[in-house]
């Protein structure tokens, strides 16, 4: 499936808009992500593993309002992170 | 039963009426001098029940109460510290934890407490450089924060800082502790609203002010999210105030042996000020009943993004047209346009800069928009 990336987060996958991976679970699909973008993990997760509340995640275009790291996954989908972060 | 908007005015004027026409007295010369609304205001505010109706009110009535003393008060400072307190009380009280609501949540509430928030340090929201570390059973903290509104006043600082896991992390820093030091800081505006910096130099936070160990950023998130509907309505009471002001300003002017209101390309001015303030009202009452129904994402909603940001457009675009026809009077006569002007300026970048919302409401309904009749709302 195709993770998708956008605006400040874009710096810490290597300024990859997409990234492809296999996997069948969104657990092990951000496992394979942050094996290739270790700085990613500690901005994304927190110390339990769960995507942080300030990354919104949008399966297919459906907002997934508490993401599960078990969730499956199928070969077409698209993930897409929307950190929509503005401060001060 | 929520309050009716002619109820949310009428309760202004009787409560808190005297005491924002007596803040407003005095802000023309503090703007000039750089002096911070007074500590006594916030107080009084406090004995009036002020500060506690925010945290009992529904979003809807407490946006049209600030409203009201956006347009009722002529120190634009007041709602933004008052407010500011009231955004903090509520999030310490939220923690569910009663040291902090004892401690601090509820002598806020009573103007006996005033926080501020230290979260920006010119960089970006990744890359913070104050630091938190972990001493024993405390905290030590060290680094430094600038555009603090409300800084000169503050008695305590909810302060964000980096915790060397790639983490953030919320605690409460008093501005008497050992190693905080406050400087005013010279901003183009907010000169009656104690704009500051704050420097901690390895201070000591006791493990019990760490109110948000991890995730600090989207604690700070949260609070920003509601900060930005907060700003939306006081300004626009702000922006009712300069219509008011300046078709007072117009019918008593005469020009060409006419009042300059009655000229057609004047009105159309007031027309074009008119539509900003009632837009305006119409975008923040949606922003404002989307949270009390829940149905707003806490963190990011985009409604109440888009209601801080076109608010502040309208601002911008209300005292255009106000320069405009008043012409000499409101450069050089009359002073509160200016101060006015200053303060709007300022929300180019308070709680979160209006080109930084207009790239995440893009990404929000570009994300929306690729599944049919997608809409981020």
């Amino acid at each position: 499936m195709i993770l998708r990336f956008s605006g400040v987060m874009l710096r810490l996958v290597n300024y990859e808009r997409t990234v492809q991976v296999e996997a069948g679970t969104l657990g092990a699909a951000l496992e394979q992500l942050e094996a290739r973008h270790p700085q990613l993990r500690s901005v994304l997760r927190d110390a339990n593993g769960q995507v942080r509340r300030s990354h919104q995640l949008f399966l297919n275009g459906e907002r997934v309002a508490r993401p599960d790291l078990g969730m499956p996954l199928a070969e077409a989908d698209q993930v897409e992170f929307l950190t929509a972060i503005a401060g001060g | 039963m929520r309050m009716s908007e002619d109820e949310v005015a009428g309760l202004v004027r009787s409560r808190w009426g005297e005491l924002l026409a007596e803040v407003g007295d005095g802000a023309v010369e503090r703007y000039a001098e750089g002096v911070p609304v007074p500590r006594r205001a916030f107080a009084a505010a406090g004995a009036l029940g002020l500060q506690a109706f925010a945290l009992e009110a529904d979003a809807v009535t407490w946006g049209r109460v600030l409203e009201e003393i956006g347009y009722l008060c002529a120190d634009p400072a007041f709602a933004t510290v008052v407010s500011i307190h009231t955004g903090i009380a509520g999030l310490l009280r939220a923690t569910g934890d009663e040291h902090l609501a004892d401690a601090y949540a509820v002598p806020i509430s009573r103007g006996e407490c005033l926080p501020a928030l230290a979260f920006s340090e010119g960089t970006d929201l990744l890359s913070m450089r104050t630091e938190l570390t972990a001493s024993g059973p405390d905290f030590r903290l060290t680094g430094r924060k600038g555009f603090i509104t409300g800084g000169l006043l503050a008695d305590v600082f909810l302060t964000y800082a980096a915790t060397g896991q790639g983490d953030l992390a919320a605690c409460l820093v008093a501005a008497d502790d050992d190693g905080v030091e406050v400087e005013p800081a010279h901003a183009a505006g907010f000169r009656t609203a104690g704009a500051a910096s704050v420097t901690f130099e390895d201070v000591r936070i006791p493990a019990a002010r760490v109110l948000a160990p991890a995730d600090g950023l989207s604690h700070a998130q949260q609070y920003l999210n509601a900060r930005r509907v907060v700003i939306a309505s006081f300004t626009t009471g702000q922006i009712r105030r300069l219509l008011e002001g300046t078709v007072a300003r117009l019918r008593e002017t005469v020009r060409y042996g006419q009042p300059l209101m009655d000229l057609p390309n004047v009105q159309a001015a007031v027309g074009r000020m008119y539509i900003a303030v009632e837009a305006s009202r119409a975008i923040v009452h949606r922003a404002l009943s989307r949270l009390d129904a829940g149905t707003g994402d806490p963190v990011f909603d985009p409604v109440v993004s888009a209601a801080k940001h076109h608010v502040t457009e309208q601002a911008l675009a209300a005292l255009n047209e106000a320069f405009r026809v008043l012409g000499g009077h409101a450069y050089f006569g009359d002073p509160r346009y200016g101060m006015f002007l200053r303060e709007v300026h300022g929300l180019l970048a308070g709680a979160g800069t209006q080109d930084l919302l207009e790239i995440n409401l893009g990404m929000c309904a570009a994300t929306c928009a690729a599944r049919k009749g997608g809409n981020p709302t």
